[in-house]
C-alpha cells in the first residue's frame, strides 16, 4: 500500500489492519508526517511537531499489539488536538503570543484518555488566538484552506479542518463556543461533532467562555468521529460542568439507518439569506434522507433570531472576566481584535447578561418543544461558502461596505448545549470548488442519534472521500 | 474632531442607559446618531475601565452597534417567573 493509500483510509478501516498486525502504526505515523512535512509549509495547520515522540510511541504500540496488548480501535492511530487543549510537557501555545511559550505540567482530560488508548498525538494544531482572534495577527501565519490556499478554512479550529482536508492526520479535536468546530468542518468538507454540553470533559482546555466552551472530535467520516467521541466522553470529576449520564455504543448506533427517522426542517429564520447554491445542496440532502425512509417535518424555533445576541453578551462577558488579567498585563501582544473583543465584552451589564441567561432559559425549553416533533433538526451548516482569508475582518467596527448578512445557524447549539454534527453536502460549482456542509442537532445526549443519521448519508454519498489536489501527491 | 450631532436622546438619558444596561427603545435608538465619545468615556469609568482616549475611539463604532444589536434581546419581554439558566441543557 502506498502512502497515498495509507492516508486515505479511514480509522475505521486502519484500525483492523493494525489489530491485525497487517499495517505497522510506525509506518502510518510516519506517512502522515511525510505528508505534514510536505504541506504544513502552505496549510500552516499546525504550529508544534512532536514527531520524535510520535514514533516512540508508534514503535512501542507495535510491541505492545504484537505482544496482544491491543487496547482498542484507536491503538496506534494518530491525531491531533488544536492548541487550545493542555498537553503535559508540550507547549501549549493558544495560538497567542502571550502564551506562545508556556509547558503545562498538566494534561487534559481528553488528550489523556486519547493517549491511553493508545492514540498517537503527532502534534498541536493552528488556531485563531484564544479562539476569538482574527487568524490574521497571530503566533504564526493563518491555517489556509486545503481546497484552496486563498480561502480560510474558517476559525477558530482552522488547523483542525485543515489538518484533516490535507490528509495529514485522520483524527482532530477543535473545540466550539459558537461554531468553531463546525465551521472549519464545513469549510474544510471533513465532519465535526459538538458534544452535548457536559459530555466531553473542558478540563485542561483553555476557556473562552465556560458556559458555552465544548471539546469535541473531527474526522473525515462521521463513523471515525463516532469512534473518536466514545473514547473522549464520560464523566469527569475534574470538570464540575461534566455530565454523568454515561455514553452508550456509538458504534452500535452507525448502522441503525433513517427509516422513521423524524427530520425537523426550519421554515423560517435559519434559511433567510442562504445563497441559493447552498441551499439545492441541502434540499439535495433532505430528498435524499427522505427516499431512505426519513420523514420531512416542518418546524418553528421561536426566538432563533435572538441567539447571535445572547451569545455575543455571554461570551463577552465571560471571555471578558478569563481574560481580565491577561488583557491589563499584555494587551500589545494580544491580536487586535482579541483585544478589542475583550475590553469591548467588559461593557456588558449584569443586566444584559442575565437577561441573556434568562433567554436562554426560554431557548433550552423551545428545543424541547422542538425536539419532540422532531428526532434531530436539520439548519445549514453555514450560508455560502468559505470566505477569502483577505476578506476576514480585524474589527469588529461596522466595515464601510456593509457585508451580506448571514444567519446564525450555530450560536443555537451552544446556549442550549444540545449536540450538533457537521458533514460535508456537496460543494460549489467554483471555481473554485468549495465544500458546502450540513448540520443535524438532537436532544441533549442523543448523539447517538446524530451518527445514525450521519452515516446513513455518508454510505449514500462520497462527499467525503473526496480529496483536495493539493493533497492528492 | 467635530461634535457628533445632537440627537433628540439627551446624552445623559443614553449615558444612564449604559450604565445600567436598561434597554433602549427601538425607535429612540434608531434617532440615536452615534454613541458619544464622553458617554463611553463615562460608561467605562461606572465599570470601572481605564481605557485611553485612543482605546475609547477604537471601541465606540463597535459599542454603538453592539447596542443596535441588542435592542432586540432587551426588549424581549420575559415572564417574572423565568430564572437564568445555571447552564446549557
Amino acid at each position: 500500500m502506498t502512502a497515498a493509500e495509507l492516508r486515505s483510509l479511514s480509522v475505521s478501516e486502519l484500525a483492523p489492519l493494525i489489530q491485525a498486525r497487517k499495517l505497522s502504526p510506525v509506518e502510518l505515523v510516519q506517512a502522515c508526517l511525510r505528508q505534514i512535512d510536505a504541506l504544513n509549509p502552505r496549510v500552516q495547520a499546525f504550529l508544534t511537531m512532536t514527531s520524535e515522540r510520535a514514533l516512540a510511541q508508534a514503535r512501542a504500540a507495535e510491541s505492545d499489539i504484537a505482544a496482544g496488548r491491543y487496547r482498542g480501535p484507536l491503538h496506534g492511530i494518530p491525531y491531533a488536538p488544536k492548541d487550545l487543549l493542555a498537553t503535559q510537557g508540550v507547549r501549549t501555545t493558544n495560538g497567542s503570543r502571550v502564551t506562545a511559550t508556556a509547558i503545562p505540567n498538566q494534561e487534559s482530560t481528553v488528550t489523556a484518555r486519547l493517549n491511553r488508548a493508545g492514540a498517537i498525538m503527532l502534534g498541536k494544531l493552528n488556531l485563531l488566538e484564544f479562539a476569538m482572534g482574527s487568524g490574521q495577527v497571530g503566533l504564526v501565519a493563518p491555517a489556509r484552506n486545503p481546497w484552496d490556499l486563498a480561502y480560510s478554512p474558517s476559525g477558530s479550529s482552522s488547523g483542525s479542518g485543515a489538518a484533516l482536508a490535507a490528509r495529514m492526520v485522520p483524527l482532530t479535536l477543535g473545540t466550539d463556543t459558537g461554531g468553531s468546530i463546525r465551521g472549519p468542518a464545513k469549510s474544510c468538507g471533513v465532519v465535526g461533532l459538538k458534544p452535548t454540553y457536559g459530555r466531553v470533559s473542558r478540563f485542561g482546555v483553555t476557556s473562552l467562555s465556560w458556559t458555552l466552551d465544548h471539546v469535541g472530535p473531527m474526522a473525515r467520516t462521521v463513523a471515525d468521529v463516532a469512534r473518536m467521541l466514545q473514547v473522549i466522553a464520560g464523566h469527569d470529576s475534574l470538570d464540575a460542568t461534566s455530565a454523568t449520564v454515561p455514553p452508550p455504543s456509538y458504534a452500535q448506533a452507525l448502522n441503525g439507518g433513517v427509516k422513521g427517522l423524524r427530520i425537523g426542517v426550519p421554515t423560517e429564520h435559519f434559511f433567510q439569506h442562504v445563497h441559493p447554491e447552498t441551499e439545492a445542496a441541502l434540499r439535495a440532502a433532505l430528498g435524499l434522507l427522505r427516499a431512505k425512509g426519513a420523514q420531512l417535518i416542518d418546524v418553528k424555533v421561536q426566538h432563533a433570531a435572538l441567539c447571535s445576541a445572547a451569545s455575543s453578551v455571554i461570551l463577552g462577558s465571560e471571555s471578558a472576566a478569563y481574560h481580565e488579567k491577561r488583557l491589563q498585563d499584555h494587551p500589545h501582544l494580544l491580536d487586535p481584535l482579541v483585544r478589542e473583543r475583550l475590553e469591548a465584552g467588559a461593557f456588558h451589564s449584569a443586566l444584559d447578561y442575565l437577561k441573556a441567561l434568562r433567554f436562554r432559559t426560554l431557548l433550552i425549553a423551545e428545543m424541547r418543544r422542538v425536539f419532540a416533533q422532531c428526532d434531530v433538526l436539520m439548519l445549514p451548516a453555514g450560508n455560502a461558502a468559505p470566505l477569502l482569508t483577505d476578506e476576514i475582518a480585524g474589527t469588529d467596527a461596522p466595515p464601510v461596505k456593509p457585508r451580506a448578512p448571514r444567519p446564525d445557524t450555530s450560536n443555537l447549539a451552544n446556549l442550549t448545549g444540545i449536540p450538533a454534527l457537521v458533514l460535508p453536502c456537496g460543494f460549489t460549482a467554483g471555481p473554485p470548488a468549495l465544500p458546502l456542509g450540513i448540520q443535524f442537532c438532537a436532544k441533549p445526549f442523543a448523539e447517538a442519534t446524530l451518527f445514525r443519521v450521519g452515516h446513513a448519508y455518508q454510505l449514500a454519498t462520497d462527499w467525503h472521500t473526496r480529496l483536495p489536489a493539493l493533497a492528492t501527491k | 474632531m467635530p461634535r457628533p450631532v445632537k440627537s433628540a436622546i439627551a446624552r445623559r438619558q443614553i449615558f444612564q442607559t449604559l450604565a445600567a444596561g436598561v434597554a433602549v427603545p427601538a425607535q429612540a435608538a434608531a434617532q440615536t446618531a452615534a454613541l458619544p465619545l464622553d458617554d463611553v468615556r463615562g460608561a467605562a469609568q461606572i465599570h470601572g475601565l481605564r481605557l485611553s482616549p485612543e482605546r475609547l475611539a477604537v471601541l465606540r463604532p463597535i459599542l454603538e452597534q453592539r447596542r443596535q444589536s441588542l435592542s432586540s434581546l432587551r426588549a424581549l419581554r420575559i415572564d417574572d417567573s423565568v430564572e437564568p439558566s445555571p447552564g446549557p441543557r
